[in-house]
C-alpha cells in the first residue's frame, strides 16, 4: 500500500523532465495505454452513460 | 485530497458528465495496465465512474479532475485487490498474445512483453510507471493521485523501470537483490 513518509517539499521536482522521450520502456508504456485508449468504447460504458444523461434529463430509465 | 474531501463548490451535472467521458480511455489503459485484465479492469472504471457521479457534489469544480478521477479509480482497484489476492495474476488474453503471437517489435521492445513484465512487479511500482510512463501525468500530480510524496514517487518510478527492464532484457529478479518481490506469478509456457 501507499506509504505516506517523506516530504512533499520537494515539489520543484515535478517540472524535472519525467521519462526522456527516446527511452525505449517510456515509448512502449506510451503505446500500450495509446492502444486502449483507440479502443472503441464498449457499449457497458455507453449504457452506464446512458443512465447519467437519463438522470440529467430527469427521464426514467426505458427498461 | 479524498474522494470525500474537496468541499462543494456549484458545477454544472453536464459539465461534470463531459469531464467523465473525456477521461474514460485514459481511465481503461490505467486500469488494464493496473490488473491485466479486459473485463475486470473495465468493471472497475464503471465502477469508479458510478462512484464519482454519485460523489459529484463533493467534487470541487476547478480542481484537478483528472487526479480526482485516478485517485478515486486506484483507491477501488487497491480495495478490490485486497478482497481478491489473486487479481493481479494470470490473464490468459495476455499470457495467449506473449506466448503465442509473433513479436510486435517497436524500437527493440516487444509491447506484449512489456504488458507481461508489468503484472509482475509490486503494484505501487506499475502503478507509477503507468501514471507518469504510460499516461503522461507530472510527478506532483501522481504524488497526489497515490497519496505520497515527490520523492517517493521518483523512487518508486527509478526503481520500477530497472525492475521492468531486467524482467524484459532477462531472468526474473532476484528478491535476494531487490526487497521488493513481484506479486503476481511469473508467465511460463504451461506444461
Amino acid at each position: 500500500m501507499p506509504d505516506k513518509s517523506g516530504s512533499k517539499a520537494d515539489a520543484g521536482a515535478a517540472r524535472e523532465p519525467m521519462m526522456p522521450i527516446d527511452d525505449p520502456i517510456g515509448a512502449a508504456l506510451r503505446r500500450l495505454h495509446d492502444e486502449v485508449v483507440a479502443e472503441p468504447l464498449p457499449d457497458d460504458f455507453l449504457r452506464l452513460l446512458g443512465e447519467i444523461e437519463r438522470k440529467l434529463d430527469g427521464t426514467a430509465p426505458s427498461e | 485530497m479524498t474522494e470525500e474531501a474537496p468541499k462543494a463548490a456549484p458545477h454544472d451535472d453536464k459539465d461534470f458528465r463531459d469531464q467523465l467521458v473525456a477521461i474514460i480511455p485514459s481511465l481503461r489503459a490505467f486500469a488494464r495496465g493496473l490488473c491485466g485484465n479486459r473485463d475486470m479492469a473495465d468493471d472497475m472504471v464503471q465502477d469508479a465512474m458510478t462512484r464519482a457521479w454519485a460523489a459529484r457534489q463533493s467534487y470541487a469544480a476547478g480542481s484537478n479532475f483528472r487526479a480526482w478521477m485516478f485517485m478515486i479509480l486506484r483507491n477501488h482497484y487497491y480495495t478490490t485487490l485486497r478482497k481478491n489476492a489473486r487479481m493481479v495474476s494470470w490473464d490468459p488474453e495476455v499470457a495467449e498474445r506473449v506466448l503465442v503471437a509473433a513479436p510486435a517489435q517497436h524500437d527493440g521492445l516487444n509491447v506484449q512483453d512489456v504488458q507481461a513484465a508489468l503484472l509482475k512487479l509490486p503494484a505501487e511500482q506499475r502503478e507509477v510507471l503507468l501514471l507518469i510512463g504510460a499516461n503522461g501525468v507530472s510527478y506532483e500530480e501522481a504524488a497526489e493521485i497515490m497519496g505520497c510524496a515527490i520523492g517517493t514517487i521518483k523512487s518508486r518510478l527509478a526503481r520500477g523501470r530497472v525492475a521492468l527492464a531486467a524482467l524484459i532484457d532477462g531472468p526474473a529478479l532476484d528478491d535476494e537483490a531487490d526487497p521488493l518481490k513481484p506479486r503476481a506469478p511469473v508467465l511460463t509456457t504451461p506444461r
